[in-house]
């Protein structure tokens, strides 16, 4: 799976955390990125749905077909118990890392 | 959400990746208010996106192998009757040639527990006639012919095996085995505990020491590593009880090249003692030099001939026989092993064909599935792998299943089987037997699975979806009919096999014995040699034996021998045997002929009929020595003279005592008497015991008309009256003819076994064929009938279809049969190969049975109704 050097890994870190609120479909992931991060944080779209596959297939969100309010068909996905875990893994490990960063940039 | 299901995610299909990225777009260009292109250009290159996706999904093999799984167990649930019927017919043929293997192993396969096994043989001189097949050697001939080793071997020993007793605290009787100091080392055998024989402790008179089986070890020292130098008391033929020290313990898996020994002493055979009048017998083994060939050995050791020939009486022409040490253990019965072998194999590949058969039927019903498949866009490749994935999954789970049924199949097996298949006594599913089981169950999934996978890669899936399902798209017939013949031939074969051993087999059980073993008990006690220390001890107890037997109630009459049939010959062994006034030599009559030791009533005890002349007497006890011919004795001898009151004397007497000449007083008819009871009669002289004087006596025989079993509690009570610690064997002469025949049983009856389940096998896969086939023409049958055919008609033309599948099959199957039988020919006893009645009682058995199974298909047939059929579609 992905680790924390991939570029990949902040993709998964948001798309797993914007999950935490409710069950969203893509569009709706990379919707509440934009707007949670007021515009700073833009959502590559064309590698948005490959990581949502990803991480289907590792188990950390489940995909089902439903029905929008506004009556469209959309795949939304779900944050499942192993994908809760995932992210507080990540969650530590990119706090450690920002941390880190952050320290060596004082110093410079 | 379960961890099954977990474990096979759902891939999504390319329609869920393209409809979720359009539904993106869309969302997108009703937020941002802009049209659908802009919005899609906002994602990127949409096709390149899509196979981003794709890639994750795109499996790894086993992720693959997974999924195909996932999808077999789906369809099994959908169907559990297929999957049931295949994997209990697969079970049973992998179980059963799991079991056989386990059984047959050590016979067949595994290799002796000697450093390389394939040079070690046995060296023996055989002399025609019937002590054969003993391969021996004089032990001075080995020690003085073979003083240095003969050219092509590189070492060479010698052994031999006799019974033994711990005379201790709790006494136990064992074999015990006298070896050649260097006998582990050409073996190639090493001490597990302590140290081997040394040169020194093989020398004549030097004190004895012993080795232990490990065997002895575990059971009576409980694994003590102290055991060495603790003191056996050993009591042997040669010596009274003696302080034997212990000097070591064998391996775990050793073994002897022949026969078997719990304790192996030094046999001191040299220097040779000049008082001892006959040479005994040893066995000679030797190890090849590299390169040279058992029949190499043979031809070099030829000059050597006319030397050994020395040791032997003149009339007795030897010959060399040396061969593997596997070969003379195993010797005949390895042929009943690759019998039994060929037998499952051709079962389990029946079971093969009839799951392969019903694999296929599958593949027809599941043709739109696959052509459903196909057009979502799973290859060629990946639908055939997926039909073998199946048959794989199939095999595997049979193959668990076989394997658990084999512990059980082995039991059985070694319940029922004969005495001679070697170490199937301790056979075992063990490391090998499950290697062995594996690579069946891999070979069995792939030959199950490689016709329907070819059959669903040539349809390439789309004809599925083109058809209308029950027409003539799909798996050919042809290819099923063809495993159907295939599966009736193998059949017929395993049929005429098994007919051929049961007719075999009856013949043996009604062999007539020659006497009467009905009523007939016997006692057999080995007396030991503490308390019975002279032959006149060992008389005293057997001839008080006869006097109280002769008095139980019921009791017709007893009497002592050496042996007693069924067949078990004369323990004195064969002789040559000389006529008074006729001068020895190659011109005098001379024959060897079987002497055995009894007692009076001998013959009216076990019923055997009288010629002419008269039987013993209490008189012959004690009066001139008289000897009763058999009328093969006789003949040999007297050849249509006059022989009764002629005298016959043995050369060289078998002991001390037989030195005076012997008159004729009776002829009476040959009984069997050789090894077995389907050996021709051997000529056979009985002689009278001297009483108080007879070496071999162990055997009391009694006619009662009291039930056997209240006989054989009153003759166990009179053995308890007498020495309560003495044990005895009793058994009636009945048992024993039956134990005879254990061998032919046993094969016969797991042949028969086979057989009858191929039959049912065949039946099954010939029903579902007919079944397909019906189900496959029911419109052209809905025509026809339509159009004026009478049920009867249509129902003759199934019937006529499967019939002609059915010749082929029987065709094939004869010779097959033809070809099998004649590796089965050494097993039958007075039936030919080709026995007209055993082939004819297959065919039928085969013919009514597959009519049977043709039956219900051909009346569904008959009874299609023409308008369902034709609105079917």
């Amino acid at each position: 799976m992905a680790n924390q050097e991939n570029p990949q890994a902040a993709l998964e870190l948001l798309i797993l955390k914007t999950l935490t609120t409710g069950p969203n479909h893509g569009f709706g992931i990379a919707l509440h990125i934009d707007e949670s991060s007021s515009g700073l944080l833009r959502v590559e779209e064309g590698s948005l749905y490959p990581a949502l596959h990803r991480l289907d297939k590792a188990g950390f969100i489940d995909a089902e077909w439903t029905v929008t309010e506004n009556g469209r068909r959309a795949r939304v996905y779900r944050l499942t118990r192993e994908g809760r875990k995932r992210l507080k893994e990540i969650e530590e490990s990119w706090n450690t890392l920002a941390e880190g960063v952050k320290r060596v940039l004082r110093w410079a | 959400m379960g961890m099954i299901d977990r474990w096979f995610r759902r891939r999504p299909t390319d329609d869920d990746m393209r409809e979720e990225l359009e539904a993106h777009v869309a969302m997108r260009a009703e937020h941002d208010g802009v049209n659908e292109a802009a919005a899609r250009r906002r994602l990127g290159n949409v096709l390149q996106t899509r196979e981003a996706m794709r890639r994750v999904w795109i499996a790894e093999w086993w992720d693959a192998l997974r999924q195909d799984a996932h999808y077999t167990w789906r369809s099994w649930r959908r169907r559990p009757a297929f999957a049931i019927a295949a994997i209990l017919v697969l079970a049973l043929g992998l179980g059963a040639s799991t079991a056989l293997f386990a059984a047959l192993d050590r016979m067949l396969f595994k290799p002796l527990p000697y450093a390389d096994p394939d040079r070690l043989v046995s060296v023996g001189q055989v002399t025609s006639g019937p002590v054969g097949s003993i391969e021996s050697m004089p032990d001075s001939g080995y020690v003085q012919v073979w003083e240095t080793t003969p050219a092509p071997f590189e070492s060479a020993t010698e052994m031999d095996t006799w019974t033994c007793v711990i005379v201790e605290e709790q006494p136990e009787g064992l074999r015990c085995g006298a070896v050649e100091d260097n006998f582990l080392r050409v073996l190639g055998v090493r001490v597990a505990v302590g140290r081997d024989f040394a040169p020194e402790d093989d020398v004549r008179g030097a004190p004895r020491v012993a080795l232990i089986s490990h065997g002895l070890w575990v059971r009576r020292y409980g694994a003590d590593p102290s055991v060495v130098g603790r003191m056996l008391s050993l009591e042997t033929p040669l010596a009274p009880a003696h302080q034997v020290p212990i000097i070591g313990v064998l391996p775990p898996d050793f073994e002897m090249p022949a026969e078997a020994a719990d304790i192996l002493l030094p046999s001191q055979l040299r220097p040779l003692d000049p008082r001892l009048p006959f040479p005994t017998l040893v066995m000679a083994f030797a190890r090849l030099k590299p390169g040279v060939t058992p029949e190499d050995a043979q031809r070099m050791l030829a000059p050597q001939l006319p030397e050994m020939q020395k040791f032997w009486p003149p009339s007795m022409r030897i010959a060399w026989k040396v061969q593997p040490v596997r070969d003379r253990k195993i010797g005949d019965a390895a042929r009943v092993g690759w019998l039994l072998l060929g037998a499952v194999t051709v079962f389990l590949l029946i079971a093969c064909v009839n799951v392969a058969n019903l694999m296929l039927a599958r593949v027809a019903e599941r043709q739109r599935e696959f052509a459903i498949r196909a057009a979502v866009g799973a290859g060629k490749i990946r639908l055939a792998r997926l039909a073998l994935a199946e048959s794989v999954l199939l095999s595997l789970t049979a193959g668990s299943v076989g394997l658990v049924a084999a512990f059980t199949l082995l039991r059985t097996f070694v319940a029922m089987a004969p005495a001679d298949i070697f170490g199937i006594a301790d056979a075992s599913i063990d490391v090998r037997v499950f290697v062995v089981a594996a690579l069946l169950i891999v070979v069995t999934g792939v030959a199950i699975g490689v016709w329907p996978a070819i059959s669903v890669f040539r349809a390439g899936g789309l004809q599925g979806l083109r058809s209308t399902g029950t027409s003539s798209a799909g798996v050919r017939p042809r290819v099923r009919f063809a495993l159907v013949t295939m599966q009736v031939a193998l059949t017929l074969a395993l049929l005429g096999g098994s007919a051929l051993l049961l007719r075999s087999l009856w013949n043996v059980v009604h062999v007539p014995l020659g006497f009467d073993a009905e009523r007939v008990i016997t006692l057999t006690a080995g007396l030991s040699r503490t308390k019975y220390p002279t032959l006149a001890h060992g008389a005293a107890f057997f001839e008080e034996l006869l006097a109280r037997a002769r008095a139980i109630p019921g009791a017709m009459s007893a009497a002592l021998s050496d042996a007693a049939p069924p067949p078990r010959p004369p323990r004195g062994g064969w002789t040559n045997m000389g006529v008074d006034g006729r001068s020895a030599g190659p011109g005098g009559r001379h024959a060897r002929i079987g002497v055995r030791e009894v007692t009076p009533q001998y013959f009216e005890t076990f019923g055997i009929p009288l010629v002419k002349g008269r039987t013993f007497q209490d008189a012959d006890w004690t009066g001139e020595p008289a000897v009763v011919l058999n009328e093969s004795a006789e003949r040999i001898l007297f050849d249509g003279e006059r022989s009764l009151g002629r005298r016959i004397q043995p050369t060289p007497p078998p002991n001390g005592q037989w030195s005076s000449w012997y008159t004729v007083v009776g002829v009476t008819a040959d009984i069997r008497n050789g090894q077995d009871l389907t050996d021709e009669p051997d000529p056979e002289v009985y002689v009278v015991a001297r009483r108080g004087a007879w070496s071999t006596l162990g055997r009391l025989s009694l006619r009662t008309t009291a039930r056997p079993a209240d006989a054989e509690a009153f003759l166990r009570q009179l053995a308890a009256d007498l020495d309560p610690t003495q044990l005895v064997t009793i058994e009636t002469a009945a048992a024993q003819a039956a134990r005879l025949t254990a061998r032919p049983r046993f094969i016969a009856w797991l042949l028969t076994a086979f057989a009858a389940l191929a039959l049912l096998l065949a039946a099954g896969g010939l029903y579902s064929v007919a079944s397909y086939l019906v189900t496959q023409r029911r419109r052209d049958i809905g025509v026809r009938i339509a159009i004026g055919a009478s049920p009867r008609e249509v129902a003759r033309q199934v019937v006529g279809e499967a019939g002609r599948w059915i010749i082929g099959g029987a065709l094939v199957g004869s010779a097959l049969g033809w070809m099998g039988t004649r590796a089965l020919q050494s097993q039958l006893y007075q039936v030919e190969a080709l026995d007209p009645w055993s082939w004819a009682g297959a065919l039928l058995a085969l013919a009514l049975v597959l009519v049977i199974a043709v039956f219900r298909p051909a009346y569904r047939a008959a009874h299609v109704d023409p308008v369902a059929a034709l609105r079917a579609d």
